[in-house]
């Protein structure tokens, strides 16, 4: 009979445990540092646990960018993911949309517990709602002009636009150059890079004629088609053997080696409406 | 090639017809509820399952009533329907409360797989006021081993007992990373104190 893992089988929980572990030594930290009145001349934080509970401090006195730095300090000290997520959701505060996602990013591709990973991925999901996107436009030549909506929003190499999601018209312009026009699609948190390369304005030279591209000479597809004869008659085979092999051990309930699993008291649908 | 293919075709053969022995022809996974230990007779079992979606959490309860029914003689047997495609299919905790009336008198929580039919057996641990202060359902794990499984500490512990709107499957994810970093009140969740 085939078990699915249980409280005392999971799969992976060692390890999550493992991971996990230090995280309560962080609640205890923050506990202690809560509790115990904060002395002006106590010792800067060192270790990173005291970064951490330092970090927590600024946070909470809304110093984000020391609480950032100091969250990145213990951080290089102890690479524990809940580090990253402290990051991302002081960016998230501060409004600081695409570096928010950025750093949401970073703690998923640290963080492994689905609790965690959970919390992540739905803080993520509710930044990118209504975020604006990002489009730079990089590339060649240096210089030249960048509109968007027929707005001027600045030069390659340096032109940045944040823009509502959706269809925006992009046009790139430059003299000596042909203008370049395209629509953009912008979606909501994401950046992207437009490479410029805008081609010079040249006068037209008499066109080559060019020379006649002889027929590919037809191949040998002898090899080919015994391969492929092969295939079908080896699919057919193996078809033809797997129904037999249904017939008889599927289909016919007096042969069959399986048996019922035992009655259930209830059933539990999990499809249908959700709540 | 040829040799390549009619290898294969012989191992399929072969591996096809090795199989006699008797199997479990499971189509779902079976829940089989238990309980350890001395607890009240639970009157009820509240099971729930949650897992996350593009549209966020979605949850899923099933209350049973265990009037007439002793589930520490014989252990109550769920059979849950997973259709192709529910979400439940991906990363789900299960979290199984017993409750004398409206006393919650025995837990259990994993993170299963219900993707894979089969037994799955759901011994419930028993609770007391040591290990679920604020009556929620969900043991600290820190009170004790005979709270906890040692591994629910892992994924469906209550990081706070003392407050019943923070606990595992709660929908507000601040309510529910049980890390110590964050706390549940709205905006306000950077650390806890």
């Amino acid at each position: 009979m085939r078990t699915l893992p249980t409280q005392h089988d999971p799969n992976g929980h060692e390890r999550a445990r493992a991971r996990l572990a230090p995280r309560w030594v962080w609640l205890g930290a923050a506990l202690a540092i809560a509790s115990a009145p904060f002395s002006a001349t106590a010792a800067p934080p060192t270790t990173a646990r005291e970064l951490a509970a330092a970090a927590a401090n600024k946070a909470r006195a809304a110093e984000f960018d020391d609480a950032i730095e100091l969250y990145e300090a213990a951080f290089a000290q102890d690479p524990s993911p809940v580090l990253l997520l402290n990051i991302a959701v002081i960016l998230d505060r501060q409004g600081r949309v695409f570096d928010a996602i950025q750093a949401y990013e970073r703690h998923l591709s640290f963080e492994s517990d689905p609790v965690g990973r959970l919390s992540s991925t739905e803080r993520l999901a509710a930044v990118r709602v209504g975020a604006p996107g990002r489009v730079v436009v990089t590339g060649a030549p240096p210089g030249a002009e960048v509109f968007i909506d027929d707005v001027r929003v600045g030069r390659v190499p340096k032109a940045t636009a944040d823009l509502p999601a959706g269809d925006h018209s992009l046009r790139i312009s430059h003299s000596g150059y042909v203008t370049f026009s395209s629509t953009i699609v912008v979606s909501p948190g994401v950046k992207q890079t437009v490479e410029a390369a805008l081609a010079p304005v040249q006068v037209a030279a008499p066109a080559d004629v060019p020379e006649p591209v002889p027929l590919a000479e037809t191949e040998n597809d002898d090899d080919s088609r015994t391969l492929w004869i092969w295939i079908g008659v080896g699919t057919a085979i193996t078809v033809g053997t797997a129904l037999a092999l249904g017939l008889v051990y599927g289909l016919d309930d007096g042969g069959s080696n399986t048996v019922a699993p035992r009655p259930a008291d209830r059933t539990w649908s999990l499809g249908g409406e959700l709540r | 090639m040829k040799r390549t293919l009619f290898g294969f075709l012989l191992a399929g053969v072969v591996a096809s017809c090795a199989a006699e022995e008797d199997v479990v022809a499971y189509d779902t996974v079976y829940l089989d509820i238990s309980l350890t230990g001395e607890v009240i007779p639970p009157t009820r079992l509240v099971a729930r399952v949650m897992t996350h979606t593009n549209d966020g959490p979605v949850l899923k309860a099933l209350d049973i009533d265990l009037t007439g029914i002793d589930i520490a003689s014989s252990p109550y047997r769920v059979k849950l329907d997973v259709p192709p495609g529910s979400p439940f299919t991906s990363e789900t905790i299960l979290s199984v409360v017993a409750y004398h009336d409206d006393t919650p008198v025995a837990s259990y929580a994993a993170r299963p797989s219900l993707a894979e039919p089969g037994d799955m057996v759901v011994a419930m641990v028993p609770l007391t006021r040591q290990c679920d202060s604020d009556e929620d359902g969900f043991a600290n794990c820190l009170a004790g081993a005979a709270c906890c499984d040692k591994d629910q500490a892992d994924y469906a512990h209550d990081c706070d007992d003392a407050d019943p709107a923070i606990q595992p499957l709660a929908t507000n994810p601040s309510c529910r990373l049980c890390d110590g970093t964050t706390v549940c009140d709205e905006g306000a969740e950077l650390t806890r104190s």
